[in-house]
């Protein structure tokens, strides 16, 4: 059963049209990815879905109500943390969290976050770190366990250890039946921790994706440096492409499962190896043209 | 709700409480000299007398307010230091109680909670009127005391009509920026609007005052209804200009809410 349902959702800001009557629903227990590169329409949608913005047309339903008439009694089901993490300078994090309590009531949680997160609650905002910033703000968005999380780029700022306690949350607050809408412009990222995905470019919903499908939309950028003959025949058969070659240099992309590009290799000699993972944009380019 | 208007009295905590003893040391400065100024009563009129008589109605100058206690602080203190300081308070703290929280960013925490806009807007109202009333209260209520260590004789009615007149004045003045904090995103595009009113006002009083033909140009103006001399002086509390602020004050906060509400806040 869909427990958001985002029903052709449009938004305008002034002629310019940011949400172009996106549709996609999002069920229980799921964590939903949500991606775009900067500027598709991933946090005008989540404005939507917070009620900071009220859509030109469509609407946005979170366990049956309605997020633009009744958004009071959903955010008490809501955890948020926004894209960019704005915070009181002159409150200290307990301050923070003591707002968050005293309207949301004691969190059972609390004192784990903060050991889990390593975060001290007594230093002042404006002498916190932008990594320290976003903890609190994650922090504040898990203390009462949700039904609903809705996160914007959630990670940034966090360092690699903690992202890893993050998304151990994510999967245990999922294993509870919450219900997780996460967007990235980090396909890794989602693809590490989401079960769906939901694909937006310029407002308009590209594609919704199971992430073993989203996999095989990966493409590495391969740069190899050899000594004698490079099978190219068979960069044909993995539809690699090649994008430069020089003397005993090749570029190439490669979309799909990087081991068979491993076995063409492991018959070459090489001097220099270089995979990537492609950007977001670079597959946006191959896949959603 | 309670916590957002004990938030936003917090956060005001520091620059009422200067603006409050900088109005108390000021007054007790006015109560300390006035035994003084009234011996010299004679000397003042015959200054006075030297002067034309619309530059002195221009600047509210008279006999009694330059050698009374309640004249003095009347003309002095409520007519022009006060004036500046609530002018001050009531915009930084309206500005800065909606438009600010945007321009900051720091509205987000606030609209993710399970308030609604109604509980959200009105707490952050409540909170301002609370602050301009201990403001208002603290800066001029303490005369009583202050006059009666100095052996002045006054009539306390007078200093509780006046209360009432300056709160009217207050909460005008604060509503008017907190309606533009809650239509626009920046602080400093509530505050333009706010100091507007008050020069023009100011302007206008004052063409009012010095030339006779514009004479009505007077209730136009905001400090027409402000009058401390007719309230600390004479006694006289204008019911219709308590109205009026109250009037204009409520009309501002609904326009302001039916803006607040509806509105996109966009970070």
């Amino acid at each position: 059963m869909a427990e958001i349902e985002i029903k052709e959702l449009t938004k305008f800001y002034g002629t310019k049209k940011a949400l172009n009557s996106i549709s996609f629903e999002v069920g229980q227990g799921e964590i939903f990815g949500y991606l775009g590169p900067n500027g598709a329409g991933k946090t005008t949608t989540i404005n939507c879905i917070m009620d900071f913005i009220k859509p030109t047309r469509g609407q946005v339903l979170i366990n049956n109500l309605d997020a633009n008439e009744q958004s009071t009694a959903l955010k008490l089901l809501i955890g948020y943390v926004s894209s960019d993490v704005n915070l009181y300078e002159h409150w200290t994090g307990k301050d923070h969290l003591n707002l968050q309590e005293s309207i949301r009531g004691k969190s059972r949680i609390l004192t784990r976050l903060l050991k889990d997160f390593q975060f001290d609650p007594s230093i002042t905002v404006r002498k916190l770190s932008t990594g320290n910033k976003q903890k609190l703000a994650v922090i504040m968005a898990l203390m009462h366990e949700p039904q609903f999380l809705i996160l914007d780029e959630p990670t940034r700022g966090l360092d690699p250890l903690l992202q890893n306690v993050f998304y151990s949350y994510l999967r245990e607050f999922a294993a509870k039946n919450s219900t997780i809408f996460f967007s990235s412009h980090n396909l890794a990222e989602v693809e590490n921790v989401c079960d769906r995905v939901a694909i937006i470019k310029e407002g308009k919903i590209e594609a919704v994706e199971s992430i073993s499908k989203m996999k095989d939309k990966r493409m590495y950028l391969v740069t190899i440096s050899y000594d004698g003959e490079f099978p190219k025949s068979k960069l044909r058969e993995l539809k690699a492409v090649i994008t430069a070659e020089y003397d005993h240099k090749i570029k190439i992309k490669v979309p799909g499962d990087v081991n068979k590009l491993l076995d063409v290799l492991a018959t070459v000699k090489l001097n220099d190896l270089h995979i990537e993972q492609a950007s977001l944009e670079e597959i946006f380019l191959e896949y959603y043209k | 709700m309670l916590k957002i208007i004990l938030k936003t009295i917090k956060e005001k905590r520091n620059l009422l409480l200067i603006l409050s003893s900088i109005s108390i040391l000021v007054l007790w400065l006015y109560t300390a000299i006035t035994p003084s100024l009234e011996s010299q009563q004679e000397s003042i009129n015959e200054l006075l007398a030297a002067f034309p008589k619309e530059f002195l109605a221009a600047f509210n100058v008279e006999s009694f307010n330059m050698t009374s206690f309640t004249g003095v602080i009347a003309s002095k203190q409520y007519d022009i230091v006060w004036v500046i300081m609530a002018v001050a308070l009531a915009i930084s703290l309206a500005s800065g109680n909606i438009a600010g929280e945007i321009e900051k960013g720091t509205m987000q925490i606030l609209l993710a909670l399970p308030l609604s806009r109604k509980q959200l807007y009105f707490s952050k109202y409540i909170g301002g009127i609370i602050v301009m009333a201990i403001f208002t209260v603290l800066s001029i209520l303490p005369g009583i005391p202050l006059a009666q260590m100095y052996g002045i004789e006054l009539d306390n009615n007078n200093f509780y009509y006046f209360t009432l007149n300056a709160l009217g004045f207050a909460i005008f003045i604060f509503t008017f920026t907190f309606m533009f904090s809650a239509i626009v995103s920046e602080s400093s595009r509530a505050t333009m609007p706010a100091l507007g009113l008050v020069l023009i006002s100011y302007i206008l009083n004052l063409i009012a005052l010095l030339k006779e033909e514009f004479t009505n140009l007077r209730y136009f103006s905001i400090f027409h209804y402000y009058s401390p001399t007719d309230t600390l002086v004479n006694g006289n509390l204008e019911l219709n200009s308590l109205l009026l602020f109250l009037g204009f004050a409520c009309f501002f906060l609904i326009i302001g809410f039916v803006f607040f509400r509806k509105r996109d806040f966009r970070f």
